[in-house]
């Protein structure tokens, strides 16, 4: 893949319209997605797209812009619009400039994968359509509602005032499935995924197997009298709550505008001491991994959380400036024309105490439930803590087994007390979503909301 | 606008011959010019201003029933030809994988503009006066005691759609949207809370001006104060007093995205094979309606068929489904024009525009006094949705809200959380308001498939006889 753009060209020519210091990134993106609807192949899509940004200053004014470009043109005109901005907009007296320490980590990160970006689509077409296969083979009177495959090749670039260019290639892979079975006893639906850099078709297949297996108990789902007792939250719901609860918690930026319930919590045991949790950019393949981030800083691994006690916020260039320190390489952002906000590469949670088994974490339960799938986890609020999440499958635990499927109920609570010391150990293997990796976890004395 | 558009199109027709040379059943195209302008300021500073442009086409092409997409946003031939083949591949790829087919509903060809109206268009406003709208609504929040920190945020968009197809269709949509937020965190010793407000309309910068700032900001920094001093409900079954805003997230999500014909044709909604029958209260009305002052503007959509006001629910009993060509085929019913796409890149989905239950007769006092004893649940500070269409399971993060008791308003709530049943909501439906709001946003939309589109949504004031609520 070929990038036709001369950043260092394109950096000058800002240099040359007024802009003091620039920050310009770009990438080019080769995509496919082929989707089912209900059991059928239906629609395909292949595009290729060039994104171009980049941020100005002029003395401590700053503008941005960015946007989805032709050629050099293009990227033109969108310097000239940046600076503009910059140009009218209102001093930033707290502006440190451009980060000066560019370059990547001295690890060599897997983000790349020749076996993804090789894929063609006349294979990827063949793998969705196994699944679909597999699906059907298991069970005929489950209906694939809706299924997607998508592969993507990316070459980006970084350059700044003061350092670059940097280039990453890289490559991703999703695959979605919704589920849905009717039977004389009722209906279900089971939404599942997996994504990352390598192509793992082997775990695609667990995933269908996995969809297949809880589509069935879906369908006997039904809502339960509220209660409380031990919470087991699925790797991926865990990872889901970590996101949306803890990420923008050890923002430092959410820290020092005060938004953050951490603020001002450094060196303090917040959670339980059986927990680690680790800003990891290094994890091979994972979609979070990085050398460097969006500001060109090398990145680092780190423990936010050690033994339950908060070590450190996670900076970018501009956060770490206003308390005198350097990035921690965390500031990443969500489109090329967006300001950083501290974020983790990979954060991943661990416990000290751990079972292999899910089924063994089950065993010890006297009265809980196990959800594995939840609607509106992304509504609980990350200034409060506060917890929220409607149960679209979970498993009522009485005694140690599983008794029956549940959905229909709400589970609410304050992660900061669910992770100190309602937390007992984490379970099973450890699945990475969206940059957030975690195993299940087990919580005593949580609330269900239920009929 | 640039004349980008023309350029793209001047292509378009060649595009379409050769697409019917060789033999597919049908092609559209949709090319696009958007831009998007953004402010943020945090508490003493412009945190960002940026801009953002997206021009290009995209293609489907439909060869045997199968659709194939491609885009570009390289303006010659070459660039275009390119997208074209590729879509063309891409359908064929499915058809020689095999399926079902899905072929297209007829329609006739229709030749249309339409533009939104404005007075002032925003993007020529100055940018002083723009930093000034979200300092004004940081600093007026801040300064109410106990808010330790506020966000405002001034967005700007104008949308350009031109929708062609080989059957002669050409529709031009041009769209301009305007709003602003502000959020306010405050802090208690029963710990911090945040609450958010914005405003946005289809409009161009007469919004800002028609606005009273000032009000806006301290109406949300109080807010903040007192729902950081406010207890966390028990969690169970409440009556509830549901204002317009709540309204309109809960039939978005709960009945809105069911009666979405893509996931009725594929099996995924809880109202698959209810046509005609009664899914809700008498008193239920609901519609779908592209043209309402409040809401987003959607006059045809991104297949270029007239969005008119789709009637859903009609006293309680199912009355239709919204559909594009290719599920109103499958499903025997009219198209409703809600096939509609995030941008020229994307492939095309059944999305609502204007969703919101029709008005009743009672007063906002009556329907609190007939609630008795409950929850007066409000949209300030609310965070969404988010539905499992075909398990028919909603669930949403409200705002502040407000303890009913002996049919009076008493203290504040935080933390209240909304979930349930579509249907059983919707059966639960006890009495309506008068009044009907109708909201969009600038910030924000509905996603779905990893497309983001605007849409409005809304309702009068409530009364459900029971609902879950989640909280302590």
């Amino acid at each position: 893949m070929r990038l036709d753009l001369d950043l260092e060209k394109l950096l000058k020519y800002a240099e040359k319209m007024g802009a003091s210091e620039a920050e310009l990134s770009a990438s080019v993106t080769d995509k496919y997605v082929f989707e089912i609807s209900k059991d059928s192949l239906e629609r395909a899509l292949s595009t290729t797209t060039i994104g171009f940004g980049i941020r100005v200053a002029v003395g401590k004014k700053i503008g941005a812009a960015g946007g989805e470009i032709t050629g050099e043109e293009g990227a033109l005109e969108i310097i000239r619009h940046a600076i503009k901005i910059a140009k009218s907009t209102r001093e930033d007296e707290k502006w440190p400039g451009f980060n000066p320490k560019i370059g990547k980590a001295p690890v060599e990160v897997p983000v790349y994968s020749e076996e993804t970006a090789s894929l063609t689509e006349e294979e990827g077409v063949k793998i969705l359509q196994g699944q679909l296969k597999l699906v059907k083979e298991s069970d005929p009177s489950i209906t694939v509602a809706g299924a997607g495959f998508r592969v993507s090749r990316s070459y980006s670039e970084f350059i700044n005032s003061y350092g670059g260019p940097l280039g990453e290639k890289s490559t991703s892979y999703s695959y979605v499935l919704e589920l849905k079975k009717k039977t004389g006893e009722g209906e279900g639906t089971y939404i599942d995924w997996k994504m990352g850099v390598k192509l793992d078709v082997e775990g695609i297949e667990e995933t269908t197997q996995r969809a297949i297996s809880r589509v069935s108990d879906a369908v006997k789902a039904s809502p339960i009298e509220g209660f409380r007792g031990t919470l087991i939250l699925d790797d991926a719901e865990a990872a889901s709550l970590l996101r949306i609860l803890i990420v923008p918690a050890i923002s430092a930026d959410n820290v020092q505008q005060r938004r953050s319930p951490l603020a001002g919590r450094l060196g303090e045991k917040v959670l339980s001491e059986k927990i680690n949790i680790i800003d990891d950019p290094f994890l091979p393949y994972e979609t979070g991994s990085a050398e460097f981030d969006d500001e060109g800083h090398p990145t680092s691994k780190k423990n936010v959380f050690e033994k339950g006690v908060l070590a450190t916020y996670l900076y970018d260039h501009y956060t770490a400036s206003i308390e005198g320190r350097e990035s921690t390489g965390n500031g990443f952002k969500s489109a090329h024309h967006a300001p950083p906000s501290p974020s983790p590469s990979n954060l991943v949670l661990e416990s000290t105490v751990h079972k292999e088994k899910l089924e063994d974490a089950i065993g010890e339960v006297e009265k809980g439930l196990y959800v594995v799938s939840t609607i509106g986890s992304w509504l609980s609020n990350p200034v409060s803590g506060q917890i929220n999440a409607t149960v679209t499958l979970g498993y009522l635990i009485v005694g140690g087994e599983i008794q029956k499927p549940v959905k229909g109920v709400a589970i609410s609570g304050n992660i900061y007390e669910a992770l100190a010391d309602s937390f007992q150990y984490t379970a099973g293997l450890r699945r990475c979503l969206f940059g957030v990796c975690s195993s299940s976890i087990v919580v005593s004395d949580f609330t269900i909301a239920g009929h | 606008m640039s004349d980008i558009v023309t350029e793209l199109e001047s292509y378009v027709e060649k595009a379409f011959r050769k697409a019917e040379e060789l033999g597919v059943d049908f092609i559209d195209a949709r090319i696009q010019d958007y831009r998007y302008e953004s402010i943020v300021y945090d508490n003493d500073r412009v945190k960002s201003y940026s801009y953002t442009t997206t021009t290009g086409v995209g293609f489907r092409v439909v060869y045997k029933g199968f659709h194939g997409y491609s885009s570009t946003t390289i303006p010659t031939w070459e660039g275009i030809e390119k997208a074209l083949l590729t879509a063309y591949r891409m359908a064929k790829a499915l058809h020689h994988a095999g399926g079902e087919p899905s072929p297209l509903a007829e329609y006739p060809a229709v030749k249309a503009y339409s533009r939104s109206g404005y007075i002032k268009y925003p993007f020529e406003i100055s940018d002083d006066e723009k930093i000034e709208v979200v300092k004004t609504l940081v600093s007026t929040a801040k300064e109410v005691e106990g808010v330790v920190s506020a966000t405002a945020r001034l967005g700007l968009q104008h949308d350009r759609r031109v929708v062609l197809n080989n059957e002669g269709t050409r529709v031009e949509t041009d769209v301009v949207l305007t709003g602003f937020s502000v959020s306010a965190v405050a802090r208690s010793d029963k710990g911090m809370e945040i609450v958010y407000d914005s405003k946005s309309k289809v409009s161009g910068w007469e919004l800002v001006e028609y606005t009273d700032l000032n009000a806006m900001a301290k109406e949300i920094g109080e807010l903040a104060v007192k729902a950081a001093h406010a207890t966390v409900p028990k969690a169970g079954k409440y009556r509830v007093v549901l204002h317009p805003e709540v309204v309109g997230l809960l039939v978005h999500e709960a009945l809105g995205h069911a009666s979405e014909g893509d996931l009725v044709a594929s099996d995924a909604s809880v109202i698959k094979d209810k046509l005609g029958q009664k899914i809700g209260s008498d008193l239920v009305s609901i519609v779908d309606d592209g043209r309402h002052p409040d809401g987003y503007y959607v006059p045809f959509d991104d297949e270029g068929v007239e969005k008119k006001k789709t009637t859903v629910v009609e006293k309680g009993i199912l009355k239709g489904y919204l559909a594009g060509r290719a599920e109103s085929k499958k499903l025997g019913i009219e198209p409703t024009g809600n096939s509609r796409v995030m941008s020229y890149q994307h492939p095309l989905l059944v999305r609502q525009t204007n969703y919101y239950i029709l008005p009743g007769d009672h007063t906002f006092d009556e329907l609190v006094k007939e609630a008795k004893n409950g929850i007066y649940v409000t949209g300030k500070g609310a965070r969404g949705g988010e539905v499992d269409p075909g398990a028919g399971t909603f669930t949403f993060g409200v705002g502040v809200s407000w303890k009913i008791e002996n049919g009076e308003i008493t203290t504040p709530l935080r933390g209240v959380t909304l979930t349930g049943m579509i249907l059983d909501v919707l059966k639960n439906i006890e009495a309506l308001g008068k009044d009907l709001h109708v909201y969009t946003s600038v910030f924000g939309g509905c996603g779905k498939s990893g497309q983001l589109v605007r849409v409005g949504d809304g309702g009068p004031h409530v009364l459900v006889g029971e609902i879950i609520v989640g909280g302590r």
